[in-house]
């Protein structure tokens, strides 16, 4: 009964489509195609990376005043998240003296152009932010460009492999660009779609040979945490929300029952 | 444990690479058998590949456990023993996992309770001195 | 080899090397450059560093001024100049090749031309905080403390600059304050439980000093006992937290339930601690 169905499957499987012509190709195709193919991609990919840590842009820096502003949000943030930790008579005495900072904008920072967003070109930070980021878009895309070209000028003009799962027919141009025949079915394909399957796959590749280099970004980690971009809520208006916030908190203080609490926990 | 876990994942590697190859060459063999014969549609993977590769697959995680070592920590300070604790995995509570701590003399705060940046300088290299001296003078 | 590079590791993140003393700095110096040259494959790069800037230190606290220049020169070679960490070590220098004044012009120049205007968050504050300690001994506590608040106020969310300004106010006896401080502490690293221990035992000593009538001394005493609970909330086998726990709750009337599992649990830690808390514990049992 299994061998009848499995015998059905694979006649359908084989008929539909279209009479899949059995090509035998080179067996050595996949030494002198695949490999070189992948070991390239993968080498220009650690240079890619090496050279992006390279032109990487230094840490941005800001005012100290700003420092200070941003990191009396934060302390206001901190009493409202942690101020379970406190008993209540100090959890008062903070939140009467934030409440009197805050709303009296005492660090606030005095821009010159009040409210006004400055101008992309103008601003330092912002071009610096656009330039990098262009030099990030330009670092992948020459590779890429030069890959498909050497893939395309010496591994054309023949039918490489046979893909796993059908196509629909709008990929035949594109993948099988050296050997256009009308009737080949798009699962034969030519090189230049190993190239594309491996941009598509190699990141994992990359990821376990470059660990080590830290791509965590440290740069990132180190930017002055600041608020008051364009677009961003101003400092002045987080402060009075603070101050507002900080006036209807309640606190919960942990010490309210802790006695009972450790006396279960450990006996 | 350890020397077991090795040998158990050398071979459990031996056998999925040998079952790998097997089922290579039996496709081989399959393509050159003649398209339309009744046999070639009835041949699937013979049985003994598919257990040798269950067989791998099975013996390689019993040797991935096998390999956990129960966790060993060196105390900070005073005479170097080693310390084995009795379990394999880190703990998640916070009053249980800082026992660990306690147990070695660990400050996890340390950077902001030892208060490193406000150290002097001069008074610790004071005391360095003084202790080397009177090291020499033991000596002598 | 994973305990060694362990210990090393706990050793450097936890600055505890700061309070070692002469002998056991020796020990470590001697032991980390001779694990560094094993080549340890699990050792991380960025923590490979830190353990060289640990030996940095090392080396200055150690007298070997050489060594210190050379890994320092190692440092400035690999990652350049403009690094918060890398302005400590050549302030440090200064300090030992030079003289004080030397290392203290540096850090003023650098901070007035450059950081004022353009810093990033830890750059201006790690360089106050060394132009403090430099400058600390010249001045008296007061003008410690004055100085910190004044960083405070640039900078609240810093943990260690209240830490030492609560060290300080404690050594000047002015208690209150320094609870308050501990206090911020506490909020700013909510699971410090060494932070709760030490505002335990600093409202201790605030009501066997300073407190005249019965009732403050009961409120403080009371308020000791549940930073001391929080603190072993915390952390199930920590010593110190226990042992202000039963220290504090004899003195207060009411509280034998947590008297006695306070000192079973001390019982527990002198069966079966290291070496250095068995002795603590059973003397502290004796004397409670």
């Amino acid at each position: 009964m299994a061998l009848s169905v499995w015998s059905v499957w694979s006649l359908i499987t084989a008929g539909s489509a279209g009479a899949v012509a059995e090509l035998t190709l080179d067996p050595k195709l996949k030494y002198w195609v695949l490999l070189p193919i992948s070991i390239v991609m993968v080498l220009t990919g650690i240079l890619r990376q090496y050279i992006m840590d390279l032109i990487a842009p230094n840490t941005k820096g800001v005012p100290r005043v700003k420092l200070t502003e941003s990191q009396w949000i934060y302390k206001a943030q901190a009493l409202l998240a942690n101020g379970s930790n406190l008993s209540a008579e100090a959890f008062q005495l903070r939140k009467e003296h934030l409440i009197e900072v805050l709303a009296g904008g005492k660090y606030l920072v005095k821009l010159n152009t009040d409210g006004q967003a400055p101008s992309p070109l103008s601003d330092p930070n912002l071009s610096e932010n656009m330039f990098s980021m262009a030099k990030g878009n330009l670092a992948n895309f020459i590779p890429q460009t030069i890959i498909m070209w050497w893939v395309n000028h010496f591994f054309a003009g023949f039918v490489l492999m046979k893909l796993p799962f059908p196509l629909t027919p709008r990929f035949k141009e594109m993948l099988q660009s050296g050997v256009m025949t009308a009737d080949l079915d798009v699962r034969w394909v030519s090189s230049i779609s190993w190239y594309f399957i491996s941009v598509l796959g190699l990141n994992p590749v990359y990821n376990l040979l470059l660990s080590d280099t830290e791509s965590i970004d440290i740069n990132a980690a180190q930017q002055p945490p600041t608020m008051g971009g364009p677009g961003e809520p101003q400092p002045e208006a987080v402060m009075k929300g603070l101050a507002n916030d900080l006036t209807i908190a309640e606190n919960e203080s942990c010490f309210d029952d802790i006695e009972q609490r450790v006396l279960e926990k450990y006996s | 444990m350890a020397l077991l876990s090795t040998i158990l994942i050398l071979f459990s590697s031996a056998l999925i690479l040998h079952s790998g190859f097997s089922s290579h060459e039996f496709h081989q063999l399959l393509k050159s058998l003649p398209q339309d014969s009744h046999s070639y549609l009835g041949h699937q993977l013979p049985k003994d590949i598919q257990y040798e590769a269950i067989a791998g697959i099975i013996t390689f995680t019993i040797a991935v456990f096998f390999s956990f070592k129960k966790l060993t920590y060196y105390p900070l300070q005073g005479p170097q023993k080693l310390i084995t604790l009795n379990h394999y995995l880190h703990e998640i509570r916070m009053n249980k996992a800082t026992n660990v701590d306690n147990l070695i003399g660990n400050d996890p705060y340390g950077e902001i309770n030892h208060t490193p940046n406000f150290i002097d300088i001069h008074a610790k290299r004071e005391e360095t001195k003084r202790w080397l001296e009177q090291n020499d003078k033991k000596e002598i | 080899m994973d305990a060694i590079r362990g210990r090393y590791i706990s050793i450097c993140t936890s600055k505890v090397y700061t309070q070692f003393s002469p002998e056991e700095l020796m020990e470590l110096n001697d032991g980390c450059k001779r694990y560094m040259q094993l080549k340890d494959p699990s050792l991380g790069q960025a923590q490979y560093f830190s353990l060289m800037e640990m030996l940095f230190y090392l080396a200055v606290y150690l007298c070997k001024d050489v060594e210190a220049q050379v890994l320092y020169n190692t440092f400035r070679d690999r990652l350049g100049e403009d690094s918060p960490r890398l302005y400590g070590m050549k302030s440090t220098l200064l300090q030992i090749n030079e003289s004080d004044s030397a290392a203290v012009e540096f850090i003023e120049k650098l901070i007035k031309e450059r950081l004022e205007v353009d810093t990033d968050s830890i750059s201006y504050l790690l360089l106050q905080k060394r132009l403090i300690a430099i400058q600390s001994k010249n001045h008296d506590k007061e003008w410690v403390v004055r100085q910190l608040l004044n960083l405070i106020e640039k900078f609240p969310i810093d943990p260690e600059i209240w830490w030492f300004a609560a060290q300080n106010y404690f050594e000047l006896g002015q208690f209150e304050r320094a609870v308050y401080c501990l206090e911020e502490v506490i909020q700013l690293t909510p699971f410090n439980y060494v932070a709760s221990a030490r505002l335990a035992e600093v409202l201790y000593y605030k009501s066997m000093r300073v407190d005249k009538s019965v009732a403050k001394t009961k409120a403080t005493l009371q308020n000791a006992l549940n930073n001391a609970l929080r603190s072993v909330e915390l952390s199930e086998n920590y010593l110190k937290g226990w042992s202000l726990v039963a220290l504090t709750s004899s003195k207060l009337d009411g509280k034998n339930k947590i008297l006695q599992l306070a000192k079973s649990k001390l019982q527990i830690i002198a069966n079966g601690s290291n070496a250095q808390n068995k002795v603590t514990a059973e003397l502290i049992l004796k004397s409670i």
